[in-house]
């Protein structure tokens, strides 16, 4: 495929108290600038790969190409990818701005790239693109969860990453806020081009915003496709069970709140 | 196509791992088998065949379990009446009911003697007095200076435990008497157990009381061994008792281990607001005050008779105590214990500091281990410590010197303050490694620009607990010190009643410089939460 960004390649991982693998040959391409949700219940396997594709935690044994280049044992800050977590991990001795701008001041000043103030301004503007920029001077602990996400996405767009990765995001926020955290993500996916591997619980979050779904069991992708071909033609009893049955019911009680109201 | 995958090499971390553990091995582990190698059959059989064995070992067995039994009693009282009632003003109960453990064993020992002693205050005032010496004294005194430090287990935990499960009790109409037996014992088992054992080891091992307050004939296993090494110069006596006394501490340290859920994260989803009812304030007050009565009466006593000339033939108020001793050696050893306990403090947190990282922070089954040997110390007495140095280091240049009071005090006191930090660290969101990483921020930077800044509150607490704890310490100390590097708080044994009023200047001394600690760390703390 010409289009290729990261092509994971029969990726097996097996922890060492554990009994069964936790992800079993897992392959993958992931296309530039794609939205890719990584779909499944818990245990899955899901956080796994997305731990070995941001390089925190070695494979057994498979593959890892970005843009045609092995990094498989490449260290993680030699990835060119952020990571967004579920419980923000922000640097709560360090102000907003701060936060989002300490790694790539550093990095600037290594290879002589920006001044301190350049990326200060840079990173005041990637406040004002999400929202946050009267917070800048204020510590974490006094945000909302809503606004410490955007912190966090704020902190690893700053390094220009090639690829975005989101591990679960979205799980601690309330309705409201998670419904804005995912139009902000697909702003920037916009504006940027960045690719994105979304891990995520949320059938219907998957569906939101992906422009591909993996679906995952025991360790194992179920099925791969657009968000109509899963609708479509469900691979297995497991699919249309875990994914298309459940966004039915949530459908029908959804149209039917709806239908008393008229 | 699967090609196995090399795992990066951590070599960095393995070294760093293994010269701490190399370091704890050191001053903690290898002194103790030291000692036991050179225990002979002949200091056995001395120990066992000697007249007094029978009696002190039963003492010591008596003695301690009922100040135990008293102790848990009333610290679990104090802390119902603390956490559990709306009384007002509980920052300063808290404090006066824990000033008793900033002041020696031996002082509190020495303050019944002053109080009820042949020539004592209730004496002279009454006509009369209680029999202080031997196991009435020797029970009284290990309870006031035990009692703080069980409170503040039981008082952290009670604080701790979630009230929305007695809501969830209250709704189903389950009675009162059932929930407490039902919700709240199961929920203090462990903490009261722990706290008993703790009790238990800390009074058993302790010689300051004892030593003050055994009067003819009642010897503990712990008075024994002093005379046994620091009297009689016996050190392989000495160790025998020592072994004695490390089997109790050897059982309180696995019940603690055992007694301790993994990872205490228990979130407090409604904190307990106080009982408002009168009956329940009323009592509170009484019995807060009877007990802060007795806190303080030692103190009370001691900065008495500092200030008068001569009990009882001339009140007139004086500074002539304070000026005696600091013409003697006073000065001296109150510096040098400012010194051992400042770098003592420094040296035990930076330590303390560092192990926890590597194991909270760098999981690993070599971490495992490591954790294991820092909280060993806890099960170690002071005065077997103690004598272990001795037996190890005496004829090395650091015997004698400042240096090895150091080393012995971070040995003894290191497990808590490494706890704290432990637990510190484990509360730090789990992913700010991976963040470090995928940010291309490495381990060291991360330490030293987030791990650090975020512990300043903890390290402050860590470098208070070592820093009181030299100031007060009697136990490991009195084997190694001579005339010129003594810690100011082995002056006390030199005095004895006739001229109690020197005691009580060195305790206030001490009392003083541990309350300008304690408050200085407070005011560090209170500055580091407000800057978030």
């Amino acid at each position: 495929m010409s289009n290729c960004k990261l092509s994971i390649q029969s990726i097996t991982k097996q922890y060492k108290n554990s009994k069964s693998v936790a992800l079993d040959a897992v392959s993958v391409d992931v296309q530039a600038g794609e939205f890719l949700a990584v779909l499944g219940p818990s245990g899955c396997g899901k956080t796994t790969l997305l731990r070995i594709i941001a390089g925190l935690l070695p494979p057994d044994s498979g593959k890892l190409l970005l843009d045609g280049k092995d990094i498989t044992t490449a260290p993680a800050s030699k990835r060119s990818m952020g990571i967004v977590f579920q419980n923000y991990a922000l640097f709560e001795n360090m102000t907003v701005l701060e936060n989002v701008a300490y790694a790539a001041k550093l990095k600037a000043r290594r290879d002589k790239s920006a001044t301190k103030a350049e990326v200060e301004q840079r990173a005041m503007e990637l406040l004002a693109d999400l929202g946050i920029a009267e917070y800048a001077k204020k510590y974490p602990s006094s945000l909302s969860g809503g606004q410490m996400q955007r912190v966090a996405i704020a902190r690893t767009l700053i390094l220009k990453p090639d690829i975005m990765l989101f591990d679960e995001p979205a799980s601690a926020l309330d309705v409201a806020t998670r419904l804005q955290l995912r139009t902000v993500i697909k702003d920037i996916q916009e504006k940027f081009g960045t690719t994105m591997i979304y891990i995520t619980h949320d059938q219907e979050e998957a569906f939101a915003m992906a422009d591909r779904i993996m679906v995952m069991e025991n360790a194992r992708i179920s099925q791969i496709g657009t968000p109509s071909e899963i609708v479509g033609a469900p691979a297995n009893e497991y699919v249309k069970s875990f994914v298309v049955d459940n966004l039915q019911t949530k459908i029908a009680s959804l149209s039917k709140a709806l239908g008393a109201d008229t | 196509m699967t090609a196995a995958i090399k795992k990066r090499p951590q070599s960095g971390a393995w070294v760093a791992k293994w010269t701490v553990a190399a370091v704890l091995l050191c001053v903690v582990i290898l002194p103790i088998i030291s000692m036991l190698t050179k225990i002979t059959p002949a200091d056995i059989a001395d120990v066992v065949k000697g007249p007094n064995f029978g009696s002190a070992l039963w003492n010591s067995l008596c003695y301690t379990a009922i100040a135990t039994l008293i102790v848990v009693v009333l610290a679990y009282l104090m802390a119902l009446c603390t956490t559990r009632v709306a009384i007002k003003g509980k920052k300063l109960w808290n404090v006066i009911l824990i000033l008793p453990m900033l002041i020696p064993s031996i002082s509190h020992g020495m303050a019944l003697l002053i109080l009820f002693g042949q020539n004592g205050i209730v004496k002279n005032l009454f006509g009369n007095t209680i029999p202080i010496y031997g196991g009435t004294g020797i029970v009284l005194g290990s309870v006031m200076y035990a009692l703080p430090v069980a409170y503040i287990m039981l008082a952290d935990v009670l604080r701790y435990e979630d009230m929305s499960v007695y809501e969830a009790a209250e709704v189903l109409g389950i009675g009162k008497l059932r929930t407490f037996l039902k919700v709240s014992l199961p929920y203090l088992r462990k903490p009261l157990i722990a706290a008993a054992f703790s009790t238990f080891a800390m009074v058993v091992t302790d010689y300051g009381v004892p030593l003050m307050l055994s009067g003819a004939g009642n010897y503990t296993i712990s008075t024994l061994m002093y005379q046994a090494a620091i009297d009689q110069q016996k050190f392989g006596r000495g160790a025998v008792y020592g072994v004695i006394l490390l089997l109790p501490a050897i059982v309180a340290f696995l019940a603690d281990l055992l007694g301790k859920e993994r990872g205490t994260g228990s979130y407090v989803k409604k904190a307990h607001e106080g009982s408002n009812k009168p009956l329940f304030k009323v009592l509170a007050y009484a019995f807060c005050t009877l007990m802060a009565i007795f806190a303080l009466l030692p103190i009370a006593v001691f900065i008495f008779l500092a200030i008068v000339k001569r009990y009882p033939i001339d009140l007139s108020l004086t500074a002539d105590h304070f000026a005696y001793i600091f013409r003697g050696q006073g000065a001296k050893y109150l510096t040098n214990s400012l010194v051992i306990a400042l770098v003592t403090a420094s040296v035990g947190a930076a330590l303390g500091f560092i192990t926890a990282y590597m194991t909270a922070r760098m999981r690993s089954p070599l971490s495992r281990g490591l954790h294991l040997l820092a909280i060993t110390s806890m099960a170690i007495p002071g005065m077997v410590l103690g004598i272990s140095y001795v037996m190890t280091f005496a004829s090395t240049p650091i015997f004698g010197t400042l240096i090895i009071l150091v080393m012995v005090n971070t040995a003894h006191f290191i497990s808590s303050p490494y706890l704290m930090m432990y637990n510190s660290f484990g509360k730090m969101n789990e992913n700010l490694e991976a963040v470090g990483q995928t940010l291309g921020l490495g381990r060291v930077r991360m330490l030293w620009r987030v791990f650090l800044p975020q512990s300043f509150g903890t390290l402050a607490e860590m470098f208070s607990y070592l820093f009181v704890n030299s100031m007060m310490t009697i136990s490991a100390v009195s084997f190694l010190a001579n005339s010129t590097n003594k810690p100011i708080s082995l002056m006390i044994s030199q005095f004895n009643e006739h001229n109690n009023e020197y005691v009580a200047v060195v305790s206030i001394l001490i009392l003083v410089v541990n309350m300008i600690m304690k408050l200085a760390v407070e005011q560090i703390k209170a500055i580091s939460a407000r800057r978030r």
